[in-house]
């Protein structure tokens, strides 16, 4: 009996652990995205469907090397995050925060029909990094995918935390966060820096997708639910706030098993979103708390 | 018709021959083309264009962007396809009925939520509604789970019912026209004008004495009601539900039609949901092409004309006219 | 000249048009099937497939003079796997293109939305979906062709009662076509001797399937069986797998398709399905008369399309060759054909032998389903 509770315990933290990385690759990307230009991008969803999709193709089906699908991945989804840079920061300077957003919105369903006509809308997937055998602790069991899942995305945001801390770019993206404004005046090349946010960002969601889809598999049209999941995640924590986004990611992930383990799995974002709206109310900037909101500086969501 | 004593009377005068001039046009249309497949589209413009003009109404007067109105039309669908199918109440009588718990389960939320404001409104009214799709999949019970309720009864009363696209198009586009006369006649009252100043910025109006509070949900009840109909509308026209009326996507695509439309104009989201129905339509059959086309046509919409399409459009043609004159 | 004259001659005139028209359309004029497909999103390699077997047929037939001099014109339209598309793709096809009967849809959820508007259209339809829910309750005209969650189930329950399990988990999808297997699989529970001690419903949308497969592990069930569609078996086996949960695992005859065994990939080894014989045309015994049938159609499809066709292919080209057969017999006048497809009897087609009839438009028995086991990567003939 014991030991059932023990593995039950086990079983929930890596669980909580695994899908926990997989929402704060994402949370953590919209985080970065949001800080550098007050907006929610409904499209981080498909920087990990595109990097999916084509380590699924190129790797899974046609059998390149890993490391060169992954390559090629990656290459994918910079010019993605390029792409996004230019139609919602330059060419959209002078749009109000809706406009921006919907933007974003065209982009995600855009990538999506684009995405179903390149490849096509069924379910892909490619073998795990170390093969299918379940790991066994007492009873609880993980997939050694799972391991890699959680090891990479901890890397990744330790050094995406140092990068902002240590280096002068990263300071630069801090300083673009907190005023855009004072940050031209004393010389930092906002624009460069927004980019430098996007292609961050979307490298953490080409690592999201590249690690995940050999568990969950990956559909042309799996990106948008992706980005909610992502923003509620991120929003939970507190906007712009890289450890926020984490946080409130592995919170998600973690009501999120204990309902399905002791409950139903029907009813699993019941709790959820139940918890976003409370803290929201009681804790607007989230429950690590975000850093100078641009967002509340433009509270009229329609004004230019 | 409170609201009419505050509002100009010129105002209310000139949206009444708008509208009543609209209407008759609409009337027309089947006496000139005749019966055909297009009156099927023409109903489904009538009742989207009800939980589009709700948002417009929020947006346009409060500056703010709810993603519940999907959740709205699906409560006000369920509610009145529960009422007259599981009790047998009259269909005109059920939506009527459904609308009130769409404004109790509005002022609730509302009381709750509108303390928010920008992206934390937004996905705060999001949570909700992905809540409501929660509990519709969930409660299979009353609202028969994923697979929704078929045979719904027909709008009518009194023993005669609608069975034919005519029909429909004859008892649905009055009732559209009605409510967008009355969203006009709201934005020009004083109610409107109050709400245009709090958005402008709460302090000052405060100190005016206007409760921002009160009026916020008032008009948070209101523009959700307008949601709440068209799902009423929407359940006894096609006679069946499922969780997808009203889903996450559907609000989406209500914000779609804002962005076409222009986020504060009524007339303008009636135009957008006209597009957005002939995409549908025209692109039946190619459902990938129908995303990217959809997609791209948003972008460069936001990018080209910032407030929306017609706003945008209609600014272009002024400019032109001033520029023959000068 | 008086009136009455006149208007005799105009009457006569009328007429002697009207039935010049009317043999003209008997002629000439093509005839007109619809077929909402879902041919985008998770579930399109299903449409995909009955239009390609549906668009080979059409070619055939017109090749060779179609149907009593008229040809046949397919009108496609995607439902995109959504219930409210397909009712409004349906109201097209019936009211815009006017067409004398429809072959479809396939998902489980479409069938049941769109059936009040092709019965109250007076369409004659074959639904080519796999719940019972699309005949039940019968309508005048409507037919179901592929095996449907009534004698899949009870199939089913034969055989793990027969092999001693009787203890089972159930889980299964929050969709219709989920709803029509819990149904079934609860209703026929007791009557085959077989207890249900774990039931759960799931979403679709889940990509994390293990909390819930533990806690099926956790049970005292013998067998796990999986009632879902789409992407959802694949994630299923695959978590099945991950987890470490070793009853045998039971799929519903969706997961019949190359597709899942692509996905789930080494992890299918061992699991089990129910279905039509169609996967497996080749274990046959040779006095099966559908083993000739399914032959040529798999080895003409893949030699067309360069891939192996599915179950969905197979269920449109049966109600293809139905729904022409009874039109050669009494033209598209709609209650001559509804009757003419009622009176179908013992057609040997690919997902059983067919036999409709006043109380059945099922048109299978428990005859046409076996169980199916995948060993080395392909499906097996078990029983």
């Amino acid at each position: 009996m014991t030991s059932l509770i023990v593995s039950d315990l086990i079983q929930i933290v890596m669980t909580t652990l695994t899908v926990g990385s997989m929402y704060a690759l994402i949370a953590v990307g919209v985080s970065l995205i949001y800080s550098a230009t007050g907006v929610i991008n409904f499209a981080q969803g498909e920087f990990v469907m595109l990097s999916g999709m084509t380590v699924a193709s190129l790797y899974g089906s046609m059998g390149w090397p890993l490391t060169t699908a992954i390559a090629v991945a990656l290459v994918v989804v910079l010019f993605y995050a390029a792409l996004l840079t230019l139609l919602t920061s330059i060419l959209a300077a002078r749009i109000s925060l809706i406009g921006v957003l919907i933007i974003t919105i065209g982009a995600s369903i855009a990538t999506q029909g684009i995405a179903a006509r390149i490849w096509d809308s069924d379910t892909h997937r490619f073998a795990p990094f170390s093969g299918e055998d379940p790991i066994r602790i007492l009873d609880a069991t993980i997939s050694p995918q799972a391991l890699w899942i959680v090891g990479v995305t901890a890397i990744c945001i330790a050094g995406l935390i140092w990068f902002m801390r240590s280096t002068m770019a990263g300071k630069a993206m801090r300083a673009c966060s907190l005023d855009q404004a004072a940050a031209t005046m004393v010389g930092i090349p906002v624009k460069a820096t927004v980019l430098l946010s996007f292609t961050l960002s979307g490298l953490l969601g080409a690592v999201g997708g590249i690690l995940t889809t050999p568990l969950t598999t990956i559909d042309a049209n799996s990106g948008m639910l992706l980005a909610i999941k992502g923003f509620t995640a991120a929003m939970l924590g507190g906007m712009g706030s890289i450890p926020g986004a984490l946080f409130g990611a592995l919170l998600i992930a973690f009501v999120e098993t204990v309902t399905v383990t002791v409950g139903s799995s029907a009813f699993k974002e019941l709790p959820t979103f139940t918890i976003i709206i409370l803290v929201l109310l009681f804790l607007p900037r989230g429950l690590v708390g975000g850093r100078n909101e641009i967002g509340l500086q433009h509270e009229d969501l329609t004004r230019q | 018709m409170s609201i009419l004593t505050f509002i100009k009377q010129d105002a209310v005068h000139l949206n009444t021959a708008r509208v009543a001039l609209f209407l008759t046009a609409i009337l027309l249309v089947p006496v000139v083309f005749g019966i055909g497949y297009y009156l099927n589209m023409m109903i489904f413009i009538a009742i989207l264009s009800l939980p589009a003009m709700g948002l417009s109404l929020l947006s346009g007067l409060s500056g703010q962007l709810a993603i519940s109105h999907g959740a709205f039309f699906a409560i006000g669908a369920y509610a009145s396809a529960i009422l007259s199918t599981n009790i047998g109440i009259n269909p005109v009588l059920s939506t009527l009925l459904a609308q009130m718990i769409v404004a109790l389960v509005a002022a609730a939320i509302g009381a709750v939520v509108l303390r928010l404001r920008s992206h934390y409104l937004a996905i705060a009214t999001l949570s909700f509604a992905i809540i409501v799709e929660l509990v519709i999949k969930e409660w299979s019970g009353l609202t028969g789970g994923m697979q929704g309720m078929l045979n719904i009864p027909a709008m009518g009363a009194l023993g005669r019912e609608a069975t034919s696209d005519i029909q429909y198009y004859y008892i649905y586009w009055p009732i559209t026209a009605l409510l967008l006369l009355f969203a006009l006649n709201l934005s020009s009252s004083r109610i409107g004008r109050a709400l245009r100043a709090i958005r402008e910025g709460e302090p000052i109006v405060d100190s005016l004495g206007i409760q921002a509070a009160e009026y916020k949900i008032g008009i948070y009840i209101i523009s959700s009601v307008f949601a709440g109909v068209g799902g009423a509308l929407y359940a006894h026209f096609v006679g069946f539900v499922t969780p997808a009326t009203g889903s996450i996507m559907f609000a989406i695509e209500i914000i779609m039609v804002l962005a076409l439309g222009g986020f504060d104009r009524l007339w303008g989201a009636l135009v957008g949901v006209v597009l957005i129905t002939l995409l549908n339509e025209y692109a039946l059959g190619f459902a990938d092409y129908k995303k990217i086309i959809l997609g791209v046509t948003l972008i460069a919409v936001m990018l080209v004309f910032p407030r929306g399409l017609l706003p945008g459009l209609i600014d272009l043609a002024r400019s032109n006219k001033y520029g023959r004159t000068a | 000249m008086n009136i009455k004259k006149l208007s005799l001659t105009a009457l006569a005139l009328g007429a002697s048009i009207l039935t010049y028209t009317s043999a003209f359309a008997q002629d000439g004029a093509p005839i007109r099937f619809g077929a909402p497909l879902i041919l985008s999103g998770p579930g399109a390699f299903a449409g995909e497939a009955g239009k390609r077997t549906l668009d080979v047929l059409v070619d055939t037939v017109n090749a060779a003079g179609g149907i009593n001099g008229r040809p046949v014109e397919m009108i496609y339209y995607d439902t995109e796997g959504k219930p409210d598309v397909a009712v409004r793709v349906v109201n097209r096809l019936v009211k815009s293109d006017r067409v004398d009967a429809v072959l479809g849809p396939i998902a489980s959820w479409e069938a049941v939305a769109v059936k009040q508007a092709l019965d109250r259209a007076g369409v004659p339809t074959l639904m080519l979906s796999a719940t019972r829910a699309s005949v039940d309750p019968q309508t005048d005209c409507m037919f179901k062709l592929p095996a449907d969650d009534a004698i899949v189930v009870s199939k089913l329950y034969e055989y793990l009662v027969s092999a001693g399990l009787t203890k089972i988990a159930v889980i299964s999808t929050l969709d219709g076509f989920g709803d029509g297997g819990h149904r079934e699989l609860e209703e026929q529970a007791s009557a085959a001797g077989i207890e249900i001690v774990f039931d759960e419903r799931f979403s679709m949308e889940d990509t994390d399937l293990a909390p819930l497969l533990n806690k099926v592990k956790r049970s005292d069930a013998q067998a796990l069986i999986n009632w879902s569609s789409s992407r959802a078996p694949v994630i299923v086996t695959n978590t099945v797998r991950q987890i470490g949960l070793e009853i045998p695992l039971i799929h519903s005859h969706a997961a019949l398709s190359p597709a899942v065994l692509k996905g789930a990939g080494e992890n299918a080894e061992g699991m089990l399905a129910a279905g039509a014989k169609f996967e497996a045309a080749d274990s046959l015994p040779d006095d099966d008369p559908q083993k000739a049938v399914i032959q040529e159609y798999r080895a003409s499809y893949e030699a067309a399309f360069g891939e192996a066709p599915n179950q969905f292919g197979a269920g449109a080209y049966d109600a293809f060759k139905i729904l022409t057969a009874a039109i050669g017999q009494v033209g598209t006048e709609t209650k001559a054909l509804c009757h003419a497809i009622e009176s179908t009897s013992n057609y040997v087609g690919l997902g059983g032998i067919y036999t409709y009839s006043e109380s059945d438009h099922a048109g299978l028995g428990t005859d046409s389903v076996i169980v199916y086991q995948v060993r080395s990567g392909a499906w097996h003939i078990v029983k």
